[in-house]
């Protein structure tokens, strides 16, 4: 008998349950690294570089000349800002996006738009901002004041309001209505900016969620821990959830599924008002967010756990009532935007600084561009505050 | 022992930088080997999956200190075949009946699902006759053969001579080609 042939036989023995003892010890072996402290790893550039950087910045000046401002672009260049981890770095520097479209980011200095080509415009001073439903206008808003602009021409506004102080504004699918939290209140207005109103006089603090239906459904947390859904334009009440702990992000999938991330769980509930799903998160998680992937019954969440001081962010696949952990790390991963096409979720990971294009498919890569927030905060010294994605346009927005 | 491959170590430096999909894809490419290797050495599926799991729950708690110029294989290979005979040995000394049934119903039981009804009967005699074996034995023939180290890699990952390791290796093959002699007269 020959090595090869006890080799053969060896692989030849049909091991039992391989395939579920597989799955059972994956669900347990990846909690456990979603649970294990995770250091942001420290770039490491290569010591030639810095030698030539050392080099460059003694004769040139780099830091005052036109000519050293050049050496510098080609250093970085070289050194590269966008660090891939997993897969050797493939583009230098000022991050383009990895998918179609056109990002909205909040960083210190207010509100930029980020083309794909990696080109920036700042449209302004504000809190924050959200896309109408295809791009056509951005509406941003800073303190008492909201308004609706060009996103190619920001320094024309299209119309304003000034109410209490505005908060989670959200463009229906249709494009005809916005639906904006102000003070305790969630109010409505026309998206050409006229009949203004108020919806409901007092709603939790939870950004509320349009149904993607031509319909303007909106859904909205109220004070008491339900979650209602409602007909703007009838005003009737559609239906309404059992007082939930603490909802703290709502997301409507493809299909009308409402989805209701809170303290602890993630509730589904079905077209018919029905609750289809429960996804217990564990205790002590919770305080995230949801985003619902563009043309499919897929969500993604994250959560952070106070006493590890870790965050997660998962996939569930609604349909099959399955999560799947997609990245882990120290700290925080609050913004989570999903590209038009579904293909890549960006992920906001402020404790390494880094944005990270997450590939939705299983055992997709992992792609993260470093020192996100030098990049958004222009004549900031010192440590900028970390930037906030409001979106990434502009998914089709209905059915 | 070879040294990992160029995706092998981007999953492992990925991995440590807490991308789950690069651990993932570790965990998929060794799971298999993993597994059976400790299956065949405690011929117990549920032992053999704690072994495994309890393998790759050490390479969680330890990723942060591993060193990724080396290869992932032979690490985890360590834990799970010393592990495995740890496990056969406190089996044996508990006398918790006959090691081999769960082995031997998988390979020769017609009630078995899996497989069994199809197994090479060279396949069957070879478990059969491993089954038969001291956990020693067992673990350098399943290191030999499955995960194919070298008997100085074996002699390393099980802290033995390698005189031993060569002697282990030769009583088990001879133990092995006679159950297979047997089988087939």
């Amino acid at each position: 008998m020959k090595d090869k042939d006890v080799r053969r036989l060896l692989l030849s023995v049909p091991a039992p349950d391989e395939q579920r003892a597989e799955e059972r010890t994956w669900e347990t072996v990846s909690r456990a690294f979603a649970e294990r402290e995770v250091v942001p790893v420290a770039r490491r550039v290569p010591w030639k570089l810095i030698a030539v950087a050392a080099a460059a910045a003694a004769v040139i000046g780099i830091a005052v000349s036109p000519v050293g401002s050049q050496v510098g672009g080609w250093i970085r260049d070289k050194v590269g800002r966008e660090h891939v981890v997993g897969v050797a770095p493939s583009k230098p520097a000022l991050v383009g996006l990895p998918g179609p479209g056109r990002l909205l980011v909040t960083g210190p200095s207010g509100v930029w738009i980020v083309h794909r080509d990696g080109s920036r415009r700042r449209v302004g001073a504000y809190d924050a901002a959200t896309w109408s439903p295809n791009g056509l206008f951005v509406a941003a808003w800073k303190g008492r004041n909201l308004v609706a602009l060009d996103p190619e021409r920001t320094d024309e506004v299209h119309w304003s309001l000034t109410r209490q102080r505005i908060a989670d504004t959200r463009w229906s699918p249709s494009g005809f209505r916005v639906a904006y939290r102000s003070g305790k209140s969630l109010r409505l207005v026309v998206g050409n900016g006229t009949d203004d109103r108020q919806l409901v006089e007092r709603v939790a603090a939870v950004a509320p969620a349009w149904k993607l239906v031509r319909e303007h459904v909106l859904a909205y947390a109220a004070m008491d821990g339900r979650v209602i859904v409602e007909d703007t334009d009838s005003r009737t009440r559609l239906w309404r959830t059992r007082r939930l702990p603490d909802p703290v992000s709502l997301a409507w999938t493809e299909t009308g599924r409402l989805a209701v991330l809170s303290a602890g769980e993630l509730r589904v509930f079905g077209p018919d008002s029905r609750l289809t799903r429960i996804q217990r998160l564990g205790a002590g998680l919770g305080d995230g967010i949801l985003a619902a992937r563009p043309g499919s019954e897929t969500l993604a969440y994250s959560v952070f756990s106070k006493a590890s001081g870790n965050g997660a962010v998962w996939l569930y696949d609604v349909e099959a009532g399955r999560a799947t952990l997609l990245f882990s790390g120290a700290g925080r991963l609050d913004d989570l935007a999903w590209s038009p096409d579904g293909r890549l979720l960006l992920v906001g990971w402020a404790a390494a600084d880094q944005w990270l294009y997450v590939a939705s498919r299983p055992g997709g890569r992992v792609a993260a561009v470093s020192s996100v927030s030098a990049g958004f905060a222009p004549g900031v010294a010192g440590e900028a505050a970390f930037p906030r994605v409001d979106g990434w346009c502009c998914p089709r927005s209905f059915r | 022992m070879a040294s990992p491959g160029r995706d092998e170590r981007a999953w492992i430096e990925g991995a440590q930088a807490g991308v789950v999909s690069d651990f993932e894809a570790l965990f998929r490419l060794h799971w298999p080997r993993a597994y059976r290797a400790a299956y065949l050495v405690v011929h117990d599926h549920a032992g053999a999956e704690d072994i495994a799991q309890e393998a790759f729950l050490r390479a969680v708690r330890s990723l942060d200190r591993f060193d990724r110029s080396r290869p992932f294989g032979p690490w985890l290979h360590r834990i799970v075949v010393n592990r495995a005979i740890d496990w056969s040995r406190a089996r044996e000394s508990r006398r918790e009946g006959s090691g081999t049934a769960d082995l031997e119903s998988t390979i020769a039981g017609p009630a078995v699902p899996v497989g069994g009804p199809h197994t090479d009967p060279d396949a069957r005699a070879l478990a059969a006759g491993l089954a038969t074996l001291p956990p020693e034995q067992r673990a350098v023939i399943v290191l030999r053969y499955l995960l194919e180290y070298t008997p100085g890699e074996i002699a390393d990952l099980l802290e033995l001579p390698r005189g031993t390791v060569n002697s282990r290796l030769r009583r088990g093959l001879d133990e092995l080609r006679g159950r297979l002699g047997a089988e087939a007269s």
